[in-house]
């Protein structure tokens, strides 16, 4: 045989050889990728964008260019050349879809990046709202199990919306916040209990997961919907869209504000809407109204903002009342989602389900201490406070990732990061209930705590001490040892105070208002019997008196600087000064006035229609007057005494 | 007759001196027709009011739009745009611009394009204008007019180019060959094809979303960069092919027989391969150029249209100043100054550490490269020191040479990045700027990502100065961030106006001409020696490697054989290759410049002959190579092959 020959048959031995294991390979791959959901799409199909055509066409060499434009990206948003960045990043997000991390890249350039960058806020949202959208509506329907794309879009509800990092965080507050009144409006006031305020959430929620799905579906449901639908489109100028929504909202606002009542407030032309105020007020569409709202209002949720309604309920079944127009409530819910998805990918190596998780206890966290939430959309009137119903449920959270993290930290050790946060928030909550005037609450958490078995154990001595007390003399410790600096002497009593006006007076809860009054009061007085002290250089300021003597004068101040400060709307400050009972009132009346309707303020008579004159305020101002002649003559009596 | 025939007599045809003759007084006649009938037009009684109407808003609205616009580029150029504008009447206008169409026709007929202009222009009128005037093909319309226009430019240039290369010296009849063979060889047609339709749909990838400066920067960048590509694969398969295939066909034994010597043969076809990226390159720039102007008078964002903002005229929106100030400009850059070390002083610290060192280790020689070494080091760590600010403290940053800013009047712009710890993404510092007696602000920063901070002209001292105290925090509200920052000292600089856009644009398409020239000695280099697959393949390369060559030699500092793992043979051996090949491109990596392009910053015109001159000499080297390798060749034993 020639050496060709032979060289020839051993070539085509090899070839098929070759040949014979690539074919095993190839297909055993394709099994594993398929099974581990990897692959995105090894042919175009019709309808496919023609990115996909492309990056099929460049084979093996997607990879490679890929990395080009990675490296490329990531160098450019160093150098601060977003522009080139973001069209890099989004042509890897078409060449490889499935690459969670340049999804990530992209929200992050536009949520944290650029959006720093520009000058105004609604710039800023814009360039927020950007990223989330990128990853919530992009992103995620194509790596609809991804975890770390959950955990990032969690984190940018968490971190950038809720955090205050952001200089303009209070605006994207109010936009998120916005935006979900209109999209599934209202939710129902806190009720009585933790547990009816939960149920009366799932109910008002459950309307709309079980709304209907098509608009023949509603049609078919209440034929009157067909009706309403061609009259919006006709008569209000409405398609079934957000804008729809959003003059709905407003108009139910305007009937359900006291303001607008009284006739201090009103829409605008351009959002007022004549023919919607005429349908709306027919009485032969009632029916029609709560069948379309709830269609339109799931076809958006789904539609726009890639939300499950069946794991929204079923979310605040297991959390509790969450409400959607807080940014942490989205927090949680895409960290759920992220686990949830995740689970049956995980590896023991991946930290992507436990970031994930602490971000969901962060998102808790954020609803106890921010999750009671009151917003206007007419006023934009806007105010975030603790939401007791949460604290349970931070527990119970706690205990199952704890449960879940055995990996990371073990059970067992002498001190967790768990436990440490699940002491300090315990700590708070027994003293914020304590304040409120929940005193069986407080007392309840209380034990809680001090038999909690999983409590760190570095410094038991302490523990010991502490859980000994009684619940006040806990409370009361926990107080003292905070207050022997004046400033943070002012914040506990001017954060009761606050508390007292916002969830009591604006709320209409007297109950709060009364406990964190009392409680304020009981604060100030400790301080002044520790603190004060008469020095004879001081004259009128004695040393380390740093506010009034007075109670009643400090939480006049207080109120006066809530209501003129500019951070509630004037029909939120109107609302809290008419429901301030008289010893608040009459302090605060002349120097309000002055704040406000100073120059560049409110006319003098807009003011006396917002804040009338309280009663007998004659009578009080003598009354000062007197008091404050007396004070200085008995100071420099006590003075005049010490000398001689 | 066949079509091709057709085709055939017809350029035959436009290119006869009776015809051209012909066309000529047609064209001056329509011309004069069209001006008498506007000057009659505008005359007659029922016409001549609306016309006058027309022409006055026209002119309120230029003279609108300069305004705003010269509001966005300083008084200097308010003065320049008002002085543009002047007053004319419509009939001098419109008569102008009659005229000034006749002239290009005329110019275009002498050139023999005559006909081939007919053509295009009903192909417009049949296919691209009805195309155009439907939304949903209105894309392909625009696409199809771009690349109409683009391809009449071309064909234009490239006659004027043949014209201007019909001396009789052997040099340019080769070239002028060469460039006759661009457009009849099916491997450069490709890639012409594929450069129009490419610059022609570049803005429909341009995404509405994005503001415009963006969009502008893209722009910019992609049709000057994505152009180069394109035109450097062309130059890598033409250059190599106009040899290559010259020398397997035999047809260069007709050439050399003459007898043209090896070196003119090369130079010819060199010259040849130049001139038609010459061509190209105006084609493109030009294009480029005036995409860009129409994409400025778009409106930006916040704007109502352009020019025009939301909130008011004197509040222009912030798209627009920064397109106006920071892109479409050439932008010079003030470093800031490092501080002085004295000599001795640092003389002395270095003695002290050697004497340190001795101390532990006695063995320890302390060689003058030692010495050098720590001082090299101490050097670094005082220049990291000085530019590393503690929590709650400020340090102040003088830069100079800003004279010329000063007097332009014009607001500069503060570049800067800091890092801080492991340069947390999510996290935000405050850092708060004091600049002169004019500027107190804080700003909140990203970390490791390079931020702008716009300062007016006031700041700047009368001797060219400015000095910025940077603080580590906001000394005034008290809010500091947690750690130490540190400043990067590549990206701290001032950037003034220091020129307009244009003659940068200029100085940007030289250089990239020159890149161009140096492939394509490259090119025609390898293919005296080489087959063409094989010469491709070293062009590439050689192509791939001079424009990676800035990214290899930054990868390469990161990229070592001993590693903690142990010592990495494959890097040690990859680095023995990639080292001495990535330095030796190093002066070409340097000539990136697009993104400046797109960033506003100036190229100036030393460094612009520099590296012209760089490229120029790097190609003759080549060349000379090809030229010695060449000149040796036994064409009669290699040709056919």
């Amino acid at each position: 045989m020639r050496s060709g020959t032979r060289i020839q048959i051993i070539a085509g031995f090899l070839a098929i050889l070759a040949l014979a294991v690539s074919g095993f390979l190839s297909t055993s791959l394709s099994v594993t990728a398929g099974r581990a959901q990897l692959g995105y799409a090894d042919r175009a199909e019709a309808g496919d964008p023609p990115e996909v055509a492309v990056a099929i066409a460049l084979g093996a060499f997607r990879g490679v260019f890929v990395n080009l434009l990675w490296l490329r990206a990531n160098k450019m948003k160093e150098e601060g050349k977003f522009y080139e960045s973001i069209e890099l990043a989004r042509t890897i997000t078409r060449l490889q879809p499935r690459f969670p991390r340049v999804w990530i890249f992209q929200a992050w350039n536009m949520a944290y990046n650029i959006s720093v960058s520009t000058k105004t806020p609604e710039e800023r949202w814009l360039w927020v709202s950007s990223g989330i959208n990128l990853l919530r509506n992009e992103g995620l329907r194509k790596n609809p199990n991804d975890t770390l794309l959950h955990k990032e879009l969690a984190w940018i509800f968490n971190h950038k919306i809720q955090g205050y990092a952001d200089d303009s965080n209070q605006y994207y507050k109010r936009r998120v916040a916005e935006e979900w009144a209109y999209v599934l409006g209202r939710p129902p006031p806190p009720a009585a209990t933790a547990e009816q305020t939960k149920q009366n959430y799932i109910t008002w929620l459950s309307r709309m997961v079980e709304g209907p799905d098509t608009l023949e579906e509603a049609i078919k449901r209440e034929p009157l919907v067909a009706t309403l639908v061609q009259r919006l489109r006709d008569e209000a100028g409405l398609e079934l869209n957000r804008d729809f929504l959003r003059a709905f909202e407003l108009h139910m606002s305007l009937r359900e504000s006291w303001a607008a009542r009284e006739g201090l407030i009103g829409l605008s032309d351009e959002n007022r809407n004549l023919a919607l105020i005429r349908l709306l007020s027919d009485d032969a569409l009632l029916p029609a109204w709560p069948v379309l709202l709830t269609h339109v209002r799931k076809r958006m949720v789904i539609d726009e903002f890639n939300m499950e309604p069946d794991r929204m309920l079923s979310y605040t079944r297991q959390y509790g009342p969450l409400d959607w127009r807080h940014p942490s409530t989205h927090a949680l819910y895409w960290a759920l989602r992220g686990v949830d998805v995740g689970m049956e990918r995980r590896n023991t190596e991946d930290f992507d389900l436990i970031n994930t998780d602490r971000i969901v206890l962060h998102a808790i966290q954020e609803l106890a201490r921010w999750g009671d939430l009151e917003y206007d959309p007419l006023t934009e009137a806007y105010s975030a406070l603790p939401n007791v119903d949460f604290f349970p449920i931070y527990a119970q959270v706690l205990r199952e990732l704890e449960e879940r993290a055995t990996g990371a930290e073990e059970l067992g050790r002498v001190y967790t990061t768990y436990a440490a946060g699940y002491e300090n928030f315990m700590r708070d909550a027994i003293r914020f209930l304590y304040r409120s005037g929940d005193i069986a609450k407080a007392d309840e958490y209380f034990q809680t705590l001090r038999t909690w078995p999983g409590l760190n154990l570095n410094d038991t001595p302490k523990l010991l001490e502490d859980f000994s007390k009684p619940l006040q003399q806990f409370v009361l410790d926990e107080v003292r040892g905070r207050i022997d600096s004046p400033q943070v002497a002012i914040q506990e009593i001017d954060g009761a105070v606050q508390n007292a006006f916002l969830r009591g007076l604006m709320r209409g809860d007297q109950r709060v208002f009364q406990g964190n009054i009392e409680y304020a009061r009981w604060v100030h007085g400790e301080y002044m019997k520790e603190q004060l002290r008469r020095t004879q250089a001081g004259g009128e300021m004695e040393r380390m008196e740093m506010f009034p003597r007075s109670f009643e004068e400090a939480a006049a101040q207080s109120f006066v600087g809530l209501l003129a400060r500019g951070r509630l709307t004037l029909d939120q400050s109107a609302l809290i000064y008419r429901r301030a009972p008289l010893w608040l009132q009459q302090p605060a009346f002349d120097p309000l006035r002055e704040q406000m309707s100073g120059s560049g303020g409110l006319p003098p008579d807009i003011f006396e229609r917002w804040f009338p004159e309280p009663a007998n305020m004659a009578e009080f101002r003598e009354s000062q007057r007197l008091l404050r002649e007396t004070d200085d003559r008995s100071r420099k009596d006590d003075l005049e005494i010490e000398r001689q | 007759m066949k079509p091709a025939e057709w085709l055939s007599r017809l350029n035959r045809l436009q290119q006869t001196r009776p015809f051209k003759i012909v066309a000529s007084f047609v064209i001056v006649a329509l011309v004069a027709a069209g001006i008498g009938t506007w000057i009659i037009l505008t005359r007659a009684p029922d016409t001549a009011e609306a016309i006058q109407a027309g022409a006055e808003a026209a002119a309120e609205h230029q003279e609108a739009l300069a305004e705003a616009q010269a509001m966005m580029r300083g008084e200097e150029e308010a003065r320049g745009l008002r002085q543009l504008l002047g007053a004319s009447s419509p009939t001098v206008s419109v008569s102008v611009a009659i005229a000034g169409v006749g002239l290009v026709a005329l110019i275009v007929t002498w050139l023999g394009l005559a006909l081939t202009y007919l053509g295009l222009a009903l192909i417009a009128a049949v296919v691209a204008a009805p195309l155009y005037a439907f939304d949903a093909t209105r894309v392909w319309g625009e696409t199809i007019l771009g690349a109409i226009a683009l391809t009449a430019s071309f064909t234009a240039l490239l006659q004027a180019l043949r014209a201007a290369l019909g001396y009789g010296h052997p040099v340019f009849a080769i070239a002028r060959n060469t460039l006759s063979e661009a457009v009849r060889m099916k491997i450069s047609l490709v890639f012409i094809i594929l450069l129009i339709f490419f610059l022609a749909g570049l803005p429909f990838f341009l995404d509405d979303d994005q503001p415009l400066r963006y969009r502008v920067q893209i722009f910019l960048q992609y049709g000057i960069g994505g152009s180069f590509w394109v035109l450097a694969l062309l130059t890598v398969f033409f250059s190599i092919a106009t040899v290559a295939f010259e020398q397997r066909d035999k047809v260069i034994w007709q050439t050399v027989t003459k007898p043209v010597p090896a070196w003119q043969y090369l130079l010819g076809k060199w010259l040849g391969v130049v001139a038609l990226n010459g061509a190209l390159l105006a084609v493109t720039g030009a294009g480029v150029f005036l995409f860009t102007q129409r994409l400025r008078f778009e409106p930006a964002m916040g704007e109502l249209k352009a020019f025009v903002s939301e909130a008011g005229p004197s509040s222009p929106s912030l798209d627009r100043v920064l397109l106006e100030s920071q892109v479409l400009t050439a932008r010079a850059a003030s470093p800031f100054v490092r501080p002085v070390i004295d000599p001795t002083v640092l003389d002395g610290a270095v003695e002290d550490e050697v004497r340190r060192i001795k101390t532990q280790d006695p063995n320890w020689v302390g060689t003058a490269r030692d010495r050098e070494l720590l001082r090299e080091a101490m050097v670094e760590t005082a220049m990291l020191q000085y530019r590393t600010i503690g929590v709650g403290v400020g340090q102040q940053f003088t830069f100079e040479g800003l004279q010329r800013a000063r007097e332009g009047g014009r607001p500069v712009t503060l570049r800067y990045k800091i890092n801080a710890g492991a340069d947390n993404p999510s996290t935000l510092y405050r850092v708060f700027f004091v600049v002169g007696d004019a500027v107190r602000a804080e700003r909140q920063v990203t970390l490791n990502t390079t931020q702008t901070f716009e300062l007016p002209s006031e700041v700047i001292s009368e001797d060219g100065t400015v000095t910025v105290e940077v603080w580590n925090g906001n000394p005034m509200t008290g809010d500091f961030n947690p750690r130490p920052l540190t400043i990067s000292p590549d990206e701290f600089e001032i950037l003034y106006v220091a020129g307009g856009y244009e003659l940068n644009y200029l100085r940007i398409l030289l250089i990239v001409w020159m890149k161009l020239a140096f492939i394509g000695a490259v090119g025609i280099a390898a293919s005296t020696f080489l087959s063409f697959p094989v010469a491709c393949l070293v062009t590439m390369g050689v192509l791939f490697v001079a424009e990676a060559s800035g990214y290899l030699v930054e990868s390469l500092d990161w990229y070592v054989a001993d590693t903690k793992e142990g010592f990495d043979y494959v890097a040690f051996i990859s680095r023995l290759i990639a080292v001495p090949v990535s330095y030796a491109f190093a002066w070409y990596g340097d000539l990136d410049l697009a993104g400046s392009l797109a960033d506003g910053r100036l190229i100036g015109w030393a460094p612009t002959l520099r590296g012209a001159g760089l490229l120029l000499l790097a190609s003759i080297f080549i060349l000379g190579v090809g030229w010695a390798i060449f000149r040796k060749r036994e064409l009669a034993l290699y040709s056919g092959k």
